[in-house]
């Protein structure tokens, strides 16, 4: 799903970093969203939902629909498209609260 | 198979769909309020970005030129998730 | 922390007026919860008219960000603002945990410069993994270099979706084609092909050549109209190599735990089912509904708002300056109706001017003269329009304000 070659964008060398969802370990490139990140890894569906239990990936891109809401590790809910991936990151599914302050 | 209208979906976050909107229209309501309260259409993780402009469609603003606000649905704070926490802290500086 | 201005929406506005008033002494916080600042320009990848060349949107933003650093203008990105009080407190809190403490800024003026959202487009099938609005197809390619899908459909038939389709097949993607969306309580106009090529007539210099060439034919007589649509080649016009299906709507998209293919079926020009439906397979799906100001705080914040048409939604209604029924309180770019990255930056720049004056920090008041006038020729220039009532709508809207708030 990467693009390697195009006509009118430079594609600049990115730095590799690794990070898990659900348990899975998968290749990324630093900076980019979790969300482009699991994509280019073909994983799409990031969570079920809490009613109807249907499948849901990222739908707007930008922050605004929250259907590619995931968890990070110690800290809770992101949006996949709006967060960059990090090195050794830990995502999982399922919504586990807004943020988990110590409150 | 192809799916009958009344289980399009409307409201993304909250599964509200067009069939649970015409039922809420059927017991007399008729603002994007009242079906906002009856279904919980809005009231979602993002509290109606996508469905508002549909809801709206459904049940336009009666004339006024100038509006308070831009949509029946009201909009209140917090505009964004933020646990109750965080709130309590706002004024704490 | 307090400011002279806070800025919400690092995009296109909102940066160029940062730039504006940091350059001129102002202290300046910009605020954007995207990591990254640029908005929507980040995306945008696009032809101009008149062989200008191709429009980069990240190479802009990138010189804007730099403009915008060499003037001292401060920061809080992955940042967003929860709540706002009048004159004015912004309670703010990080969005991805880099940051978790709470956090307030205080600013004596304040732009909302947040942008637009993409309006939802319900079609049976909508929520199934790998259905995307245009918007995110667009990040995914151009910002990100990730195709959507390998084969891929578009639903909605605009200035947007087309540039989206053209640019997911310069990244290697087979778009098997842009149809129309199934008609249903939703998509009104948007599924009814006579009402697109109208839309499209109108704004001759802003579509593909091919387009405007076969719908203007067609569009020129009454009778050719309903001829258009009954005669339109069966296997679509080709634009850009990408099939259009003018007379085709989507009726549903099908997948059991992602996409897997499109129901297509043939309208007539009011959008109503003419044929069979035959089924094609895809990989993911993008839908193109059209966009609406993202306007929350200025709802908040008590601002009046006006829907007038060509403005593409409600918007906070202000005077020729900028400025909103609530004293100090400015907005710039597409939270003022949706038009474009050319307009929106030089809509910052006079909401910059205006605050700049106001703090006491603008040498020369005709800069603000100017300002206005630059907006006015950027948007009757634009490669990107819309809607094609927007010039119209900008009259109304100044007419609308100058009744009811004088001059």
């Amino acid at each position: 799903m990467r693009v390697k070659n195009h006509p009118i964008l430079t594609i600049t060398t990115q730095k590799e970093i690794t990070f898990t969802f659900n348990n899975e370990t998968y290749s990324g490139y630093e900076g980019e969203s979790i969300a482009a990140s699991l994509w280019a890894n073909e994983v799409f569906q990031l969570r079920t939902t809490e009613k109807k239990s249907t499948g849901r990936s990222m739908f707007c891109g930008i922050g605004n629909c929250y259907d590619c809401r995931i968890n990070l590790a110690d800290y809770g809910m992101v949006r996949a498209c709006i967060t960059p991936v990090e090195n050794q990151m830990v995502l999982s599914s399922g919504d586990e609260g807004v943020a988990n302050d110590e409150l | 198979m192809v799916l009958s209208n009344h289980d399009l979906i409307v409201c993304r976050c909250e599964e509200v769909t067009l069939g649970d909107i015409e039922r809420a229209k059927e017991n007399g309501l008729n603002t994007s309020q009242e079906i906002k309260m009856a279904t919980r259409l809005g009231m979602g993780m993002c509290q109606g970005k996508i469905c508002r402009c549909l809801i709206d469609a459904l049940f336009p603003h009666s004339g006024e030129e100038l509006l308070h606000q831009p949509s029946t649905l009201t909009i209140h704070r917090p505009i964004r998730p933020v646990s109750l926490g965080h709130i309590a802290l706002k004024e704490d500086m | 922390m307090n400011y002279d201005v806070a800025i919400v929406g690092g995009g296109p506005a909102g940066m160029q007026a940062a730039i504006e008033i940091a350059k001129r002494g102002g202290k300046v916080v910009l605020i954007d919860e995207n990591v990254q600042l640029g908005g929507k320009l980040n995306g945008q990848l696009h032809e101009e008219s008149h062989n200008k060349g191709w429009w980069i949107g990240k190479q802009i933003a990138q010189e804007m960000i730099d403009e915008a650093k060499s003037y001292g203008v401060s920061f809080l990105l992955g940042v967003q603002v929860w709540s706002i009080e009048k004159d004015w407190t912004l309670y703010t809190s990080s969005v991805n945990g880099k940051d978790s403490e709470p956090r307030r800024v205080t600013c004596d003026f304040l732009i909302l410069a947040t942008g637009a959202i993409e309006k939802g487009l319900p079609i049976p099938g909508w929520t199934l993994p790998k259905v995307l609005t245009v918007g995110a197809a667009q990040v995914l390619t151009n910002q990100y270099l990730v195709r959507p899908g390998n084969r891929v459909a578009v639903i909605g038939i605009d200035i947007l979706s087309l540039s989206i389709a053209r640019a997911m097949k310069l990244s290697g993607v087979d778009v098997v084609g842009i149809y129309l969306p199934a008609k249903n309580v939703f998509s009104n106009d948007l599924s009814e092909p006579l009402q697109v090529l109208e839309k499209f007539q109108s704004m001759t210099q802003h579509a593909p050549n091919k387009l405007m060439k076969i719908g203007g034919i067609f569009l020129k007589f009454k009778i050719g109209r309903e001829m258009a649509t009954k005669f339109y080649p069966k296997n679509g016009m080709k634009v850009w190599g990408i099939p259009l299906y003018i007379n085709q709507a989507v009726q549903e998209i099908k997948g059991h735990s992602e996409v897997e293919g499109i129901v297509i079926s043939r309208v007539d020009g009011k959008g109503n089912e003419l044929s069979k439906r035959r089924e094609e397979n895809v990989d993911a799906v993008c839908i193109s509904a059209g966009l609406t100001p993202q306007n929350e705080l200025a709802v908040l914040a008590g601002c009046k708002f006006v829907t007038v048409a060509g403005l593409s939604g409600s918007v906070p209604i202000h005077d020729e300056y900028l400025e909103t029924t609530v004293p100090t309180l400015f907005v710039a770019g597409n939270i003022t109706g949706i038009e474009g990255a050319k307009v929106s930056r030089k809509q910052g720049k006079l909401a910059g001017l205006s605050i700049a004056n106001k703090l006491g920090i603008l040498n020369d008041e005709n800069e603000i003269v100017d300002a206005i006038k630059e907006v006015h020729i950027v948007r009757e220039t634009a490669d990107i329009q819309f809607h094609r009532n927007v010039i119209k709508g900008r009259q109304n809207l100044k007419k609308i304000w100058q009744t009811n708030y004088g001059g």
